[in-house]
């Protein structure tokens, strides 16, 4: 294999970029023409990335292999930013790059951007995920960390995907009535417990969504900095010069847009809001598994969970306990290191008292002292 | 004149630059074997339930302070991070400043420990820890470090026993959790813990990761992973990278009780400096912290900010208070390189002038 793992590409590299760059622009201006979003074209350079990596990875360790996943995805998203951004550039050169006809451009790529955070809906989403390269980050992961903590096989949260979730809202009044319907018959019971699964689920989805919307105020507000910034920079007489000055620029706007937002009250409900709904379908998902564990019978989660508390409790009286034996160990100790650590007349007397009677050796006495250390068999020395 | 200026040939070159060093940088990647931590020799000690305690060994360095440090870390995250690599370790710092170091690791808690609570950790494991260390050392008292949540858990140690403390140091530790600034404080409130943790049992470790991501999302899920392009090249600058990798997403799951109890009493309630906090059977008073205190805090830290750690001088009853503040984040204060030559040597120095 050649050392350059992109050396195909290499070869024919600005003229394939170029021709991926024009097929933007037309999309984008489909885009403009349409007010709809178009499929996007499949980047090369990401699918030239992937096939190699597939091809060498195989060997490679976990931590290689979840870091390389990290960085292609912001490979891939930096790529999207200049594509998106080329194309306003590209607009700016061909037309003579006066300053005006620069900023028509940038004003009105902006503007489009910013109506479409505003819009949100399922396309608009899709297309800002796309062109924006990673305002939906926090988002996306937050529903790779749902998903991971659902008990349920080929996680339905998954697919919760933000512009999914619009068409929900128009039904869940309708659901709502549906699941109040009263359950009749023999299995009247499980229809309550799938109904309020249902509605919990529900639940969870609108919270989601308010939460999503949260970020569409993010995008909003990261657009209106980057141009504010950028206006601040024709203003100055400075400019920005490569695509990687432009995504740390971008990074700078999103950071700070979403650290306003995310300080703010409204925030917080909403965080919480999703947090809790979450939690509550997810435990009534348990509760219908506990349920149809012990019909087969299985142990329960809540038989576990008595069990455990059960267990720790006692541990705990047992070393409370242990620390009690201890103290009456060391109590009666005392007597006898006083008893042998007296004035020598009174050894002398005890011993010749001894020496009469021939009884107990005081040596035996003095095992309490043995016994102490021995409790420290708790402490288990490694 | 306009404020970009990429032409489309110069950005195409910039593509092409970072295509080659990313390409490189993975042909790196792909060579690199196991990712190692935590490098200066140690002993177990004691090991109780999951957690062990460590002492560690120094072939150079013999203790001059007669006083062993316990490091008390978080339970969020491993303690590797105070050992990460041969030039960014905390713990050979204090081996090198004359200190006979412990340090407490919990190990993964696992539902067998979801009821455990913060009076397990603390008037348990912690207690018995430095039972253990007194009688092998053969003094009365001993030096604490509490790291983060572990520096809370050794100012609640401290007022609990004070009479076991000579010295303690609390390195990026909240105190005050209601300050403005405190993001995590913020988005803690509208949480209904006890549902959260009746419903999970224990806390997820991948729910704790999101939650520190998001504290700086776009830096800290995007960003990072670009400038790393550029030192991908460098097998060395490439293992220290996928070291802190190891470790930002090496995050055990929290054991429910503690975690309950943790987030209720000290970020809802903010009990530990209202005075209103018990653990298990004893009231924390942090007027009994009268013993010398050292409190070092990062000025850029977003996890614990420096609001929320330099209250403690309002709060303790001792009369020989320290403040330290290190310009860094929180992660910084172990592993930077201004760390290494300031944060241990310093802490040695103010512990013997208090031997």
């Amino acid at each position: 294999m050649s050392d350059d793992p992109f050396s195909a590409a290499n070869k024919d590299w600005l003229a394939f970029q170029q021709q991926y760059w024009n097929a933007w622009r037309s999309l984008g201006d489909q885009a403009r023409e349409t007010m709809s979003t178009p499929e996007m074209p499949t980047n090369p350079w990401a699918q030239a990335l992937d096939s190699w990596w597939k091809t060498i990875s195989p060997g490679t360790g976990p931590e290689v292999n979840d870091f390389y996943t990290r960085l292609s995805e912001q490979a891939k998203a930096f790529f999207r930013l200049s594509e998106g951004f080329g194309q306003m550039a590209q607009a700016a050169t061909t037309s003579g790059d006066a300053l005006t006809q620069w900023q028509d451009q940038m004003e009105q790529a902006l503007a489009g951007l910013k109506q479409n955070f505003s819009q949100s809906t399922p396309n608009t989403h899709e297309f800002m995920r796309q062109v924006m390269a990673f305002w939906e980050l926090p988002l996306d992961t937050w529903q790779r960390t749902a998903s991971s903590m659902s008990v349920l096989p080929d996680d339905f949260l998954q697919n919760l995907k933000a512009g999914k979730l619009e068409h929900i809202q128009d039904i869940t009044g309708r659901m709502n009535e549906f699941l109040s319907v009263p359950g009749v018959g023999y299995t009247r019971e499980w229809q309550e417990q799938l109904q309020t699964q249902a509605r919990l689920m529900l639940d969870y989805q609108n919270a989601y969504r308010e939460y999503a919307a949260g970020y569409s105020k993010i995008g909003l507000q990261s657009v209106e900095q980057l141009e504010a910034l950028l206006k601040a920079q024709t203003e100055d007489n400075k400019s920005v010069t490569g695509i990687r000055d432009l995504y740390d620029l971008w990074v700078d706007c999103c950071e700070e847009a979403y650290g306003k937002y995310v300080s703010t009250d409204e925030y917080a409900e909403l965080h919480g809001r999703l947090v809790n709904r979450l939690m509550a379908l997810k435990q009534h998902s348990r509760e219908m598994i506990d349920e149809l564990l012990g019909a087969i019978g299985m142990p329960t989660r809540h038989e576990t969970n008595t069990l455990q508390r059960r267990l720790q409790e006692v541990r705990r009286e047992g070393r409370v306990m242990r620390a009690e034996l201890e103290a009456l160990k060391a109590q009666t100790a005392m007597p006898q290191r006083r008893v042998s650590s007296a004035a020598p007349t009174q050894n002398v007397a005890a011993k010749t008292k001894i020496k009469k009677t021939r009884r107990a050796s005081p040596a035996k006495k003095t095992k309490p002292a043995r016994g102490r250390a021995a409790g420290h068999n708790a402490i288990k020395e490694g | 004149m306009s404020p970009v200026q990429i032409r489309p040939d110069q950005a195409a070159n910039e593509l092409l630059t970072f295509n080659r060093k990313l390409g490189e940088g993975l042909q790196n990647l792909v060579k690199i074997g196991p990712v190692d931590a935590g490098v200066t020799p140690k002993e177990a000690v004691y090991r109780e339930d999951k957690m062990v305690l460590y002492r560690f060994k120094s072939d150079n360095h013999k203790p001059r302070n007669p006083v062993p440090v316990l490091i008390v870390y978080a339970l969020v995250n491993r303690p590797y991070m105070t050992d990460i690599q041969e030039d960014r370790s905390t713990v050979r710092g204090l081996l090198e400043a004359g200190l006979d170091v412990y340090l407490i690791d919990w190990g993964y808690p696992d539902r067998a420990d979801r009821y455990l609570t913060l009076d397990d950790y603390i008037n348990g494991y912690i207690d018995r820890c430095v039972d253990l260390i007194r009688k092998k050392h053969n003094c009365d008292k001993i030096n604490l470090l509490g790291i983060c949540q572990g520096g809370t858990f050794s100012l609640c140690y401290s007022a609990m026993h004070p009479h076991k403390v000579r010295n303690l140091t609390a390195m990026v530790t909240p105190v005050d959790f209601k300050t403005p600034e405190n993001l995590l404080s913020r988005w803690v409130q509208h949480m209904d813990v006890d549902l959260l943790v009746d419903t999970m049992g224990n806390m997820p470790g991948e729910l704790l990761n999101w939650t520190f991501l998001s504290l700086k999302p776009f830096r800290l899920m995007g960003q990072k992973y670009m400038d790393m392009v550029d030192a991908l090249s460098d097998e060395r600058k490439a293992k220290n990278f996928l070291r802190m990798e190891k470790w930002i997403f090496d995050s055990p799951d929290q054991a429910g009780e503690a975690f309950r109890q943790f987030i209720k009493d000290f970020y809802q309630r903010n009990a530990l400096i209202k005075g209103e906090l018990r653990i298990g059977e004893h009231e924390v008073n942090l007027k009994n912290v009268t013993m010398p205190v050292l409190n070092i805090y990062a000025t850029e830290d977003h996890l614990v900010p420096p609001s929320a750690s330099i209250p403690l001088k309002d709060f303790v009853g001792s009369k020989d208070y320290t403040e330290q503040a290190f310009p860094g984040g929180h992660i910084g204060i172990y592993v930077s390189g201004r760390a290494q030559k300031e944060v241990p040597p310093s802490i040695g120095r103010w512990l013997d002038a208090r031997v």
